[in-house]
């Protein structure tokens, strides 16, 4: 060993020093530069053109203007049961609880910060989840490049005012309210995260590991999120449609040999249908993210030629068809035919009584059973799932997409204004929506609803304000 | 500050006349030789650092060779140090450096020695993608005593500061306390 050595090494630092790294690393970890924002409306301006959030009647089917779903039918009234008094019988929701454990970017993980949202389901308790604003949600920045997809992961969804009835033989009593322990709290409600899953059809196939559809839940980025760290401020903005979009459910389950129902809330069934007696309602909640640098966006006044019009842009590059069914979910779901067999019933325990009923109904089951899957095939079974899930986007990662930009006309008025549009080009669609008419609740829009302005031609959204049509 | 002046001064004081009594004179020179070895021990962000970054373990390496000046040696060092957060934000250092060592000229059978050196600092942090060397700074003492004839022991209790604010946008450096108890020893070179 000589001195000489020791001397090259330093020199090797010393030119190696020449090549040093050029972002600030230390002032990057305290600076965010990616804000997240998550909505519950389907609509995407924060200032106007909103549907209201209407006052429906709990007991009434939802083609009714209510919002019971079809398939509650053990318990279709709670105000006629023995004893209903206020507080013993259904009544609206009115608080949503969110626990989101995790965020990714296509995979990547940039938050695994627990925030805890309860969310007034009320347009006037002027909330930001529901006010177009958007809940800024905490989360680190990721690496310079490009993003398609979230991961969402929500730990628990509760929505309140769930509630249980026990059968008495005769008929149903109200027992209690449901109860969930949400943030280490018991709490009223009901945790529908456990029943996002597809699970008649998952079981048979690759993807059955993620059946619940909620942890992750896919969610594409429209146009896709380039990030980059000169920008001051990048946000990604989630959309969870929710906003007129719930319905009343039921789910029957046994408890010590008695047969309970718990009427509960949930996203709506609008694309795949639930029926009675089943529990699964995964892939029901929609969301849809979009992206936008701030100071680079542009806005766009829209004429949507008629009242009670929602007008919908979507990227020159996507297809209309993503956005929509070509049929409603109920008569998607019917088309299935022979395919969708019966669900048997649930063995309740070792009560007697309870036992000599669930015989009862497993003898109905097995000739429900025997009628419909007469001549079926496993290939006639698997071709008829196959086209009910390609019939409801159910090979796409994503399930089915909700456009990026929406807004509402009102009641009266009969344009729009974009205020942050990406610039791009974009194709414009409108709806015809009115939400005093009572078939609009609870639903999105078929692909033959959709109708193009502009006379099918593209707009190019540049920064700044743009001319309108 | 007085009073801990004071407390110091009689500590070092107790510390010289206990030299005298032991047997460790024979093993005074153990300094004198280049030497190589290992820690391991508590590694925490300081300042704003603290804010982004929680403290862990780390450990690493060092080799000293001596100088024409006896009380002077040259170290070179390097060592690996991993920081998570209470978020996703996570941080690798990987400090390359060289260091000047002083024996501080007091005969006791611990000896005290200060160093202070510059290198360069490989740095990757995630989620942001980051992976690239800055300059870095550090100071530091150390306290060490022989165990044998070829191995000593020591606590070592560093300062490392990753340079940053030469960059365009940059409000702050990297700040980090490195504690140790380092194994080292003696090489015949």
């Amino acid at each position: 060993m000589n001195f000489r050595k020791i001397y090259l090494l330093l020199f090797i630092i010393i030119i190696s020093s020449l090549n040093c790294g050029k972002e600030p690393v230390f002032t990057e970890m305290s600076t965010n530069r990616l804000t997240i924002r998550l909505k519950g409306t389907f609509e995407t301006e924060s200032t106007s053109n909103f549907v209201t959030m209407a006052s429906r009647d709990v007991e009434t089917l939802v083609s009714s203007s209510g919002l019971r779903d079809d398939s509650v039918d053990d318990v279709s009234d709670s105000t006629t049961l023995s004893g209903a008094a206020a507080g013993m019988q259904d009544d609206l929701p009115t608080t949503l609880m969110l626990d989101i454990a995790e965020i990714r970017l296509s995979g990547k993980k940039i938050s695994n910060y627990r925030q805890v949202l309860e969310i007034p389901l009320s347009d006037a308790a002027d909330h930001p989840f529901f006010n177009g604003t958007g809940i800024v949600l905490k989360t680190d920045d990721p690496g310079d490049g490009y993003y398609d997809s979230v991961q969402f992961y929500i730990r628990k969804m509760v929505l309140d005012n769930a509630k249980v009835y026990q059968s008495t033989g005769s008929g149903f009593v109200y027992e209690k309210d449901a109860e969930v322990i949400f943030h280490e709290n018991t709490r009223l409600g009901l945790d529908i995260n456990q029943l996002m899953v597809n699970s008649y059809w998952d079981s048979l196939r690759l993807e059955q590991s993620e059946t619940i559809r909620v942890f992750p839940m896919v969610i594409p980025i429209v146009g896709g999120l380039t990030y980059n760290r000169e920008n001051d401020e990048t946000v990604l903005e989630i959309r969870l449609v929710i906003k007129n979009f719930i319905k009343k459910y039921e789910y029957d389950y046994y408890e010590d040999g008695v047969y309970k129902v718990c009427h509960y809330y949930g996203p709506s069934d609008w694309l795949r249908d639930v029926r009675a007696g089943e529990t699964d309602i995964g892939r029901n909640l929609h969301g849809v993210a979009r992206s936008y640098v701030e100071g680079n966006t542009g806005s766009i006044g829209v004429s949507a030629g008629g009242t009670s019009r929602y007008v919908v842009a979507i990227p020159i590059t996507d297809d209309i068809s993503e956005y929509g069914i070509s049929a409603t979910g109920v008569s998607l779901r019917t088309t299935v035919g022979n395919s969708d067999l019966p669900l048997p019933p649930s063995y309740p325990g070792a009560y007697i009584d309870a036992v000599l009923d669930y015989y009862l109904k497993y003898e109905k089951y097995k000739n429900d059973w025997n009628t419909k899957s007469a001549g079926l095939t496993v290939d006639l079974y698997e071709a008829a799932w196959d086209d009910y899930e390609a019939a409801v986007h159910g090979y796409s990662s994503y399930g089915l997409k909700i456009p990026p930009y929406v807004a509402f006309t009102g009641t009266a008025g009969n344009s729009v204004t974009f205020n942050n549009i990406t610039p791009g080009s974009y194709k414009f669609y409108y709806c015809e929506y009115n939400p005093a008419t009572a078939t609009n609740y609870g639903k999105l829009f078929l692909v033959s609803e959709f109708i193009i302005l502009n006379s099918g031609n593209p707009v190019n959204i540049l920064a700044g304000t743009n001319a309108g049509f | 500050m007085r009073k801990h002046f004071t407390v110091l001064c009689v500590f070092l004081l107790c510390l010289s006349l206990c030299s005298e009594l032991s047997a460790a004179s024979s093993r005074k020179k153990y300094f004198s030789k280049p030497q190589i070895g290992l820690w391991y021990g508590p590694i925490t962000p300081l300042f704003e650092t603290n804010e982004h970054l929680d403290p862990n373990l780390g450990g690493g390496g060092f080799f000293r060779y001596n100088l024409p000046y006896a009380p002077l040696k040259i170290g070179l060092e390097s060592s690996y140090q991993y920081y998570d957060s209470e978020g996703v934000a996570e941080m690798r250092l990987i400090p390359v450096y060289t260091n000047l060592l002083w024996l501080i000229p007091i005969d006791l059978p611990i000896r005290f020695q200060l160093k202070a050196g510059a290198g360069l600092c490989k740095v990757r942090v995630e989620p942001d993608d980051i992976n690239q060397w800055d300059p870095m700074f550090m100071a530091g003492t150390e306290i060490s005593f022989p165990a044998g004839k070829i191995a000593n022991i020591a606590l070592r209790l560093d300062y490392l500061c990753v340079y940053e604010e030469h960059l365009k946008g940059a409000t702050q450096n990297g700040h980090f306390f490195n504690a140790g108890i380092s194994l080292y020893f003696n090489l015949n070179l």
